[in-house]
C-alpha cells in the first residue's frame, strides 16, 4: 500500500498527538509506529508537530510575527533600561568620588576648622585668619580681606587686596564671572607657581607647598557641580594657606600672587554662595549614626527630629559624635537612599550633646 | 464485555469500580473549573473508549485496572473543554483562547517557517475551530475530533502540521513544465550500465522481505533517518531515546541488513564476491527499492472514520 493509496487510514491528529507524548497504549503506540514506518506525510506531520515549542507570553499574532528588535516596545525599553543604568552608575560614582576623593587643599583647611568650636579664637594670628567662624561664610571671606589687606597692601596690579572683599560684592563680577574665576584658579596659579618656581630658588619649598595645595584643592572643588558656598570658605583657607607660605618666604612674590588669587576665588565663591535663599540652608544638631549602605553618615536634627544625610567633604565626623552643622538640603535622592541629602557647608562637634540616648523621629 | 451493543450507546458499561475511578476524576476537573455533569462526563469518556477500544486491539475490553489506566491517561479537563467549545460554550471559548491563541499561532508560524503562510495556516484553524463551516446545515468543529488522547495543544499542532503538509504536498506538485528536467548523459550512461533486470527484481525481492522482517521501531528509524533526512537528535526525541542510542542502533541495523541481504543473494547461487559486487553496483537502485518497499504498509491498523474533516468537509490529511 503506497503513501497515496494509504490516504485514508492514516491515524488521526489526537493519535499522532498522543504518540509525540507517548500517552498510547503498547498497542497504539505499535500501531502508529507501524504506519510512521511506511508513511512519509505522517512522519513529517509528527516530526513538525513534535519539533515546534510553543512560543511562550506573545501577545499577539502582529507581535508574533516581528522580530523582538523590530517592536515597538523595544527601542522605548532599551532607552529607558540605559537611562537607569546611567543613572545608577552616576549615583555609584558620585557617592565613591563624595567618600574618597578629599581635596587636600580642602582637608587641610577643614582639619583646622572644624574641631574647633564656634567662636573659639587662637593666639595664633595666621591660624586666626585662616579659621573664620565655621558657620559664618561670609565673615570667612571678611576675614580673608582684611588679612589680605594687612599683610599684603598691594597686589601685582597695584590695587588694594581688600577692594576684593567687599561683602556685596567682592570682585564686582556678575556670578558667571565669578564662577569662571573659581574655576579657572587652579590653572592660574599652578603657571604662576610654576613661572615664579623658575625665578625664585631660595624659599620654593615653602612657597609651593601652600600654592599646591591651593591649586589641588581649588581643583578638586571644580570638579563640584554643587553649590558654591562650600567652595567659598574652603577656598578662603586654601588663600590663607597660600599666605601662610607668604609670610614664610617673603621674598617670594609669586606666592603673593597665588595667595591673592586664591583669595579672590574665595570672595567670589562667598558671593555666590550669598546666592543661596536662607530658606534651603539648614542649620541644626545632633548625633552622626552609620547608614544603612556602608559610608553614608545620618545625623537626626535635635529639634525637628528630621533624618538628614550628611554630604561632608573632607574630615568626616565619626559616628556616635555630636555635632552642628549648617547645610543645604538637596531636592535629588542619593544611592545611601536614607534621610534627606544634606550639602554641609560647616559642621564642628558638639560634644554636649549627649548621643547615648536616642532621639525618635518627629511627626 | 464486549465495546458495541445493538446501537451506539448499548454495549459496554463500565463496573463499579471503573464508576467510581471517573466520578473522582469527574471531581477533579470540576474542581479545576470545568462545568460539566457527571452523566455527561462519562458518557463522553465512554465515548472515547469505544472509539479506541481501550487502546487494545482486542475485541473484549480490558480489565478493570487496564480500563482505569486508560481512562487516567486521557487529558479529561481538555477533553471536556473541546466539547463545550464545539457546542459553542461561550465561557469555554475564552478559557480556549486565553490558554490556546497564542499556541496555535507560534505553531503555525514555526510549521511555516513563514509569516504569511503560518497566519494564513492559523487563521484558517481558527476559523475551523469555531465552526465556521457547516455540514448539512449543521456548524461542526473539528473539536469534535479531539479525544484527549494527547493533550490539547499537541493535538492543534499535530493538525496544523497536517494542513500544512496537505497544503505543501498539493502545490508541491505543480511542477512548472521548465523545471523537469531531461535526464542527464551520466544519468542515461548509468542506467546503460545498471545490472540486468533480473538482478535488480531479485534484489528488490530480497530487501522487500529482509525489511518486513524488522521490527516496526528499525522501519521508522531508517525511513526517517534515511528517506526523510531527519537528524539523529530529532529522531531520538520522537523515540524519547538518546541520540547516541540511535546512532548505534543505526550502525547495527545497516550492518545487519547487508550482512542478510548478502546472504539471501547467496542461497539464490551468487558467490560471495558477486553478492558483495551486487551490493555496490545497485546502491542507487537499491536505494529506490527501499525507498518503495518502505512504503508499503505491512499492517494496516487504522480504520479511521473521518466523519468530520479537517479542512472544507474532506478527509483531514
Amino acid at each position: 500500500m503506497t503513501d497515496e493509496s494509504s490516504r485514508q487510514q492514516h491515524p488521526e491528529a489526537d493519535l499522532l498527538a498522543g504518540f509525540a507524548e507517548n500517552s498510547l497504549t503498547r498497542n497504539e503506540r505499535e500501531s502508529v509506529l507501524s504506519h510512521l514506518a511506511v508513511c512519509s506525510r505522517c512522519r513529517e506531520v509528527v516530526f513538525l508537530a513534535h519539533g515546534v515549542e510553543p512560543t511562550p507570553n506573545i501577545q499577539s499574532s502582529e507581535l508574533m510575527a516581528r522580530p523582538f528588535w523590530r517592536r515597538s516596545w523595544f527601542p522605548v525599553m532599551a532607552s529607558a533600561a540605559a537611562v537607569v543604568m546611567l543613572a545608577a552608575v552616576t549615583f555609584f560614582w558620585y557617592g565613591r568620588f563624595n567618600k574618597q576623593t578629599a581635596p587636600p587643599g580642602a582637608e587641610i583647611a577643614q582639619q583646622r576648622t572644624a574641631p574647633l568650636p564656634v567662636g573659639t579664637a587662637t593666639s595664633n594670628k595666621t591660624a586666626e585668619a585662616a579659621a573664620p567662624p565655621p558657620l559664618a561664610a561670609p565673615a570667612a571671606s571678611k576675614q580673608a580681606g582684611k588679612y589680605a589687606a594687612k599683610h599684603m597692601p598691594t597686589d601685582s596690579k597695584g590695587e588694594k587686596a581688600v577692594v576684593l572683599s567687599s561683602p556685596t560684592n567682592p570682585v564686582g563680577a556678575s556670578g558667571d564671572e565669578a564662577r569662571k574665576m573659581t574655576e579657572e584658579a587652579p590653572q592660574l596659579a599652578l603657571r604662576r607657581y610654576q613661572s615664579e618656581f623658575s625665578r625664585n630658588t631660595g624659599s620654593q619649598k615653602s612657597l609651593s607647598s601652600g600654592a599646591m595645595q591651593g591649586a589641588a584643592g581649588a581643583k578638586a572643588e571644580t570638579q563640584d557641580k554643587g553649590g558654591y558656598a562650600p567652595r567659598a570658605i574652603q577656598a578662603a583657607k586654601i588663600g590663607s594657606k597660600s599666605k601662610d607660605a607668604w609670610d614664610a618666604a617673603p621674598s617670594s612674590g609669586g606666592a603673593v600672587t597665588s595667595a591673592q588669587t586664591y583669595r579672590q576665588k574665595g570672595a567670589a565663591g562667598a558671593a555666590e554662595w550669598k546666592k543661596v535663599p536662607e530658606s534651603k540652608q539648614v542649620h541644626g544638631e545632633g548625633c552622626v549614626e552609620q547608614g544603612v549602605e556602608a559610608g553614608c553618615l545620618m545625623v537626626r536634627d535635635r529639634q525637628s527630629g528630621k533624618l538628614y544625610q550628611v554630604l561632608i567633604k573632607g574630615v568626616r565626623p565619626q559616628p556616635g559624635n555630636g555635632i552642628e552643622f549648617t547645610g543645604v538640603a538637596r531636592d535629588s535622592a542619593t544611592f545611601c537612599m536614607q534621610g534627606t541629602p544634606l550639602d554641609v557647608i560647616t559642621w564642628a562637634d558638639k560634644s554636649s550633646l549627649n548621643c547615648a540616648q536616642p532621639v525618635a523621629p518627629k511627626n | 464485555m464486549r465495546y458495541e451493543g445493538p446501537n451506539e450507546s448499548g454495549g459496554y458499561q463500565p463496573t463499579e469500580p471503573v464508576v467510581r475511578f471517573l466520578r473522582e476524576l469527574w471531581h477533579s476537573i470540576r474542581i479545576n473549573g470545568a462545568s460539566i455533569a457527571y452523566e455527561e462526563f462519562e458518557q463522553l469518556l465512554l465515548q472515547v473508549a469505544r472509539h479506541y477500544r481501550f487502546g487494545s486491539s482486542l475485541p473484549e475490553a480490558p480489565n478493570v485496572e487496564e480500563q482505569i489506566s486508560f481512562f487516567r491517561s486521557l487529558h479529561a479537563e481538555e477533553l471536556v473543554l473541546a466539547r463545550a467549545c464545539a457546542a459553542g460554550d461561550e465561557a469555554a471559548w475564552e478559557k480556549f483562547i486565553v490558554r490556546y491563541r497564542e499556541t496555535i499561532y507560534s505553531a503555525a508560524y514555526g510549521i511555516a517557517g513563514s509569516d504569511s503562510i503560518g497566519r494564513e495556516l492559523a487563521d484558517s484553524l481558527y476559523a475551523d475551530l469555531y465552526g465556521l463551516r457547516t455540514r448539512e446545515g449543521e456548524r461542526r468543529s473539528p473539536l469534535l475530533l479531539y479525544h484527549g488522547r494527547g493533550s490539547l495543544a499537541g493535538w492543534l499542532r499535530s493538525v496544523l502540521a497536517q494542513r500544512f503538509v496537505d497544503l505543501h504536498r498539493k502545490t508541491g506538485r505543480e511542477v512548472p513544465l521548465e523545471e523537469v528536467a531531461e535526464p542527464t548523459v551520466a544519468q542515461m550512461t548509468a542506467e546503460a550500465s545498471a545490472p540486468p533486470e533480473r538482478v535488480t527484481l531479485l534484489v528488490q525481492q530480497i530487501v522487500k522481505m529482509t525489511l518486513a522482517r524488522l521490527p516496526t521501531e528499525q522501519r521508522f528509524i531508517l525511513s526517517a533517518y534515511y528517506l526523510d533526512g531527519r537528524t539523529l537528535k530529532q529522531v531520538a526525541s520522537l523515540m524519547g531515546v538518546h541520540e547516541s542510542t540511535v546512532s548505534r542502533m543505526l550502525s547495527r541495523l545497516t550492518a545487519s541488513l547487508r550482512k542478510q541481504i548478502v546472504g539471501e543473494l547467496r542461497k539464490t547461487g551468487f558467490k560471495r564476491r558477486e553478492a558483495e559486487e551486487i551490493m555496490e553496483v545497485d546502491v542507487r537502485d537499491l536505494s529506490i527499492a527501499v525507498r518503495k518497499i518502505l512504503q508499503v504498509e505491512t499492517n494496516p491498523a487504522f480504520q479511521v472514520q473521518r466523519a468530520l474533516t479537517v479542512e472544507g468537509g474532506k478527509s483531514d490529511d
